[in-house]
């Protein structure tokens, strides 16, 4: 087990900018995700941590070792590939022996090991079959397990995920965390999953074009989002993006006058309003809510549990009600909503960055 | 209606082709079963059936030697094509190293040149070093033939061949010649197989580089008996389509037995669903 350090890791492909400046310090034992859309740099930065690319620039420590120029398997990692990549002519068991065996590590240990990672991921009575035989939940732990007895340094997780069924992936998410847990094996794991990523990750590191846009805890991510891009990728459905202006310290687009909550001198001529659907609940006058705000329905999710409805404000903005249990709404008919104060996000137009807002945190 | 029609004509254009296809065969294989005096015209079923012609082809066309000397050649060159191609094939497909292009299309370059206008200068060549009427001396340019396409070949299986799997033999600690024997030959067997067949097939029925490599005539190759014994006894069809069937028997036989490689799905089941 060991820590892993980016220290500004930079990755060209020719002229393309695959991953720009990359700091970002994983201590030993953290389920660190690395998360962001196609292009985001995510799968290159654990390309570079593997070996499988070179750096352009910076350097990547595994523990206290400069990994910079020491080839892949000299790195003292584990992979496991999106599309688990396992050695079609090999049974299971040699699938996961071979690692081992390529380490010259004794036979009557390799047969220990592979038992033992077998009956951690219940596929013991796999061990003679080949991957062709094998349904792609099964293959998904087999490639874990062959991880799993090379006992390496870092965990290394290439959407391990993503070619599973949505019941099979949420079942073996909660299997991929336990393990970790109990391995307590230092892992980066990619993926383009938010619901994924706030749900295995110990911290988050979400990407956009190459650069690291913000690193915390799955609950800082979601509750103080660095930023528009993290504000509107984190959050399922997203984050309600409205361009304002201030007007002091109310916010006004059309009709639409909004308290910030903030001080007049800390806040730009332009801001960006950010309301999570949790922020925006149909209207009642009794819980505080800023508004009432009058809104077209555009369309109408109902989960069961709750429907989000999306409105559309008459100057264009558009947000997303949540509403609890089943709300009987058509589409193009108006609700009323308000907004919870303390779900209010600011963001500078400019720039996207937040604003610090004092939410009564 | 329309697709029983259709089907119809599929089958019956099918069945048309197989037969124009299967004619000449059937043809060969009838007229070989005649004995040597019948007297054969067009598809006749052998009557007496008799293997006669078989023994005298034989014995005339000294198969019994050719054939030694062309299963000596074929398999040296096969082996030979086959652990070079997959070596350059790896090569090309997987690795990046300076001049690689340049060096491709000097291999490619073999596969485009005409044989016949290389082939005199290289008897010119071959006979300063005594290497003309040696198996040698078909060995050697039917393999550097071979490779030139066993390169392109592979390349292309190799380059094909996911790459997450080469990354995880290399992670898991293999070398690049472990990753090769380990992961990727036997990965790609039906594609190398394929490339043993067709060499096999172009080495054993070579026909002129054998007759200006071995014009001596001290050694013959099946397909060169073929010729001579053609030319003496051009007018006795049953005994060339014996000695024909005699030839082409060991292409069919190496094509039977590695055909099922070809077909079995090794690939299936290796990466996702």
């Amino acid at each position: 087990m060991a820590s892993v350090t980016y220290d500004r890791a930079t990755k060209h492909f020719g002229d393309v900018i695959a991953l720009h400046e990359l700091s970002l310090e994983i201590p030993d034992g953290e389920f660190m995700v690395l998360v962001g859309p196609s292009g985001s740099g995510k799968t290159t930065a654990l390309r570079l941590l593997a070996g499988l690319e070179g750096l352009s620039g910076g350097h990547i420590r595994i523990g206290v070792d400069l990994v910079d120029s020491i080839a892949p398997r000299r790195r003292d990692i584990a992979m496991v590939f999106q599309d688990y990549a396992l050695y079609p002519q090999m049974s299971v068991r040699d699938n996961l022996a071979f690692g081992l065996k390529m380490a010259k590590v004794p036979r009557d240990e390799i047969r220990r090991r592979v038992d033992s990672a077998a009956e951690a991921l219940d596929i013991g009575e796999l061990l003679s079959r080949k991957p062709r035989e094998l349904s792609g939940g099964q293959r998904q732990r087999v490639a874990l397990g062959r991880a799993l007895v090379r006992q390496p340094k870092v965990f290394l997780m290439d959407e391990p995920l993503s070619n599973l069924d949505a019941k099979l992936r949420a079942q073996t998410r909660g299997e991929i965390k336990r393990l970790q847990q109990e391995v307590g094996t230092t892992t980066v794991y990619v993926t383009h999953d938010q619901v994924e990523a706030m749900t295995m990750g110990d911290r988050i590191a979400v990407m956009s074009q190459g650069r690291l846009e913000q690193v915390g805890d799955p609950d800082t991510v979601y509750s103080r989002p660095a930023n528009t891009f993290v504000a509107a990728f984190i959050g399922s459905p997203s984050m309600a993006l409205v361009p304002m202006t201030c007007d002091a310290d109310v916010l006004v687009r059309g009709d639409m006058r909004v308290h910030s909550g903030v001080g007049s001198a800390a806040l730009p001529a332009e801001v960006t309003l950010g309301v999570r659907p949790e922020a925006c609940r149909p209207w009642n006058e009794e819980n505080g809510h800023l508004g009432p705000f009058e809104g077209r329905v555009e369309y109408v999710e109902a989960l069961g549990r709750e429907t989000f409805i999306g409105v559309v404000v008459a100057d264009g903005a558009r947000f997303v009600v949540d509403s609890d249990g089943s709300a009987r709404v058509a589409i193009g008919e108006t609700v009323r909503f308000g907004l919870v104060p303390e779900g209010l996000h600011l963001f500078d137009a400019a720039t996207g960055g937040a604003i610090e807002t004092v939410k009564g945190e | 209606m329309t697709g029983t029609f259709e089907r119809a004509i599929n089958y019956g254009l099918l069945i048309f082709f197989s037969l124009l296809a299967l004619a000449p065969i059937v043809g060969v294989v009838m007229t070989a079963f005649h004995g040597p005096d019948a007297l054969v015209s067009g598809l006749e079923v052998p009557d007496p059936f008799t293997v006669e012609s078989f023994r005298i082809a034989w014995t005339e066309g000294s198969f019994g030697s050719s054939l030694v000397t062309s299963a000596v050649i074929t398999l040296t060159t096969v082996a030979f094509s086959t652990v070079f191609s997959v070596l350059t094939g790896y090569a090309f497909g997987t690795m990046r190293f300076r001049g690689a292009t340049v060096l491709f299309y000097i291999f490619l370059f073999g596969l485009l040149m005409p044989f016949e206008a290389t082939v005199i200068p290289l008897y010119f060549d071959f006979r300063r070093i005594g290497l003309t009427d040696t198996v040698w001396g078909v060995i050697l340019p039917s393999t550097a033939l071979s490779i030139a396409f066993g390169t392109f070949w592979m390349r292309a299986f190799f380059r094909s061949a996911p790459r997450s799997l080469m990354e995880a033999a290399r992670i898991d600690g293999a070398s690049s010649l472990g990753i090769l024997l380990r992961v990727l030959v036997p990965y790609g067997r039906p594609a190398i197989l394929t490339m043993v067949v067709l060499v096999f097939m172009w080495t054993w029925n070579d026909f002129l580089l054998s007759l200006v490599m071995l014009s001596g005539q001290n050694i013959l190759t099946a397909p060169l008996s073929l010729a001579f014994f053609q030319s003496q006894r051009t007018t006795d069809i049953q005994l060339l389509a014996a000695a024909s069937i005699i030839v082409a028997f060991p292409v069919l036989v190496v094509y039977v037995f590695l055909q099922r490689h070809f077909i079995r799905g090794m690939v299936s089941g290796s990466l996702k669903g």
